[in-house]
């Protein structure tokens, strides 16, 4: 339709995506639990959300894969970024 | 010679046009589907919703849509979508488009073929009446 336009004609325009299920994932984080957690200071993420390509770095059994997660404060809502490090195990 | 309009007759085809997607009980529906045509549409692999109102008024007789939802769990289909509908809650289309993966009316990127799960998102729609 879009090379056929011609003067005179209706337009729609846009930008889509698909995300494929598969490459979307989650790893389960093990919680450590400091004195803030518990105390209901800190906010954390049970799980990360990772890209295709992190997933494939995990896959391929790569020795570590470095991640980010951010956590946020209750009570005054500020976010705090940390490194991670992934290691990847077969049980 | 092609028939012209002013921008505020343009303005006026572009809002009748978009705010059809308003028409139903709840907002309306952008749908990627397989190939068809606005009478006879493919069948739908991945339903967005729109905002309500679905657009805002047309500015230089093109209407942009709000926010669209994504549907984070699409029906999918094995063949690939080829169109897309704009329409009410209930299914009445309001405009039928090309999808592709460049130079369309939609351009979607990430495949064409939505399998079921799939996250379809839109982060720009627009329609512009007949200059």
């Amino acid at each position: 339709m879009a090379n056929k336009m011609r003067a005179g004609d209706s337009k729609t325009s846009g930008q889509a995506e698909v995300i494929k299920k598969s490459d979307v994932g989650e790893v389960r984080a093990e919680i450590l639990k400091p004195a803030e957690v518990e105390a209901g200071k800190l906010e954390v993420p049970s799980s990360l959300r990772l890209t295709r390509e992190q997933l494939t770095t995990l896959r391929a059994g790569q020795a570590s894969l470095q991640a980010t997660i951010t956590i946020k404060r209750a009570g005054t809502g500020k976010e705090e970024t940390y490194s991670l490090v992934l290691t990847p195990r077969k049980d | 010679m092609a028939t012209t309009h002013t921008t505020a007759v343009r303005n006026g085809l572009a809002d009748y046009v978009v705010d059809l997607c308003d028409a139903g009980a709840a907002a309306g529906w952008l749908r990627f589907r397989l190939s068809g045509t606005a009478a006879a549409p493919g069948t739908a692999a991945a339903s967005l919703r729109l905002s309500d109102p679905a657009f805002g008024a047309a500015v230089g007789g093109t209407a942009t849509a709000a926010a669209i939802t994504s549907d984070t769990n699409a029906a999918g289909n094995a063949s690939p979508v080829a169109n897309a509908t704009i329409e009410d809650d209930s299914g009445n289309i309001a405009a039928h488009c090309a999808v592709a993966a460049s130079s369309s009316d939609i351009n979607m990127s990430g495949g064409l073929t939505i399998g079921a799960g799939d996250t379809v998102s839109c982060s720009v729609l627009s329609y512009s009446a007949p200059a």
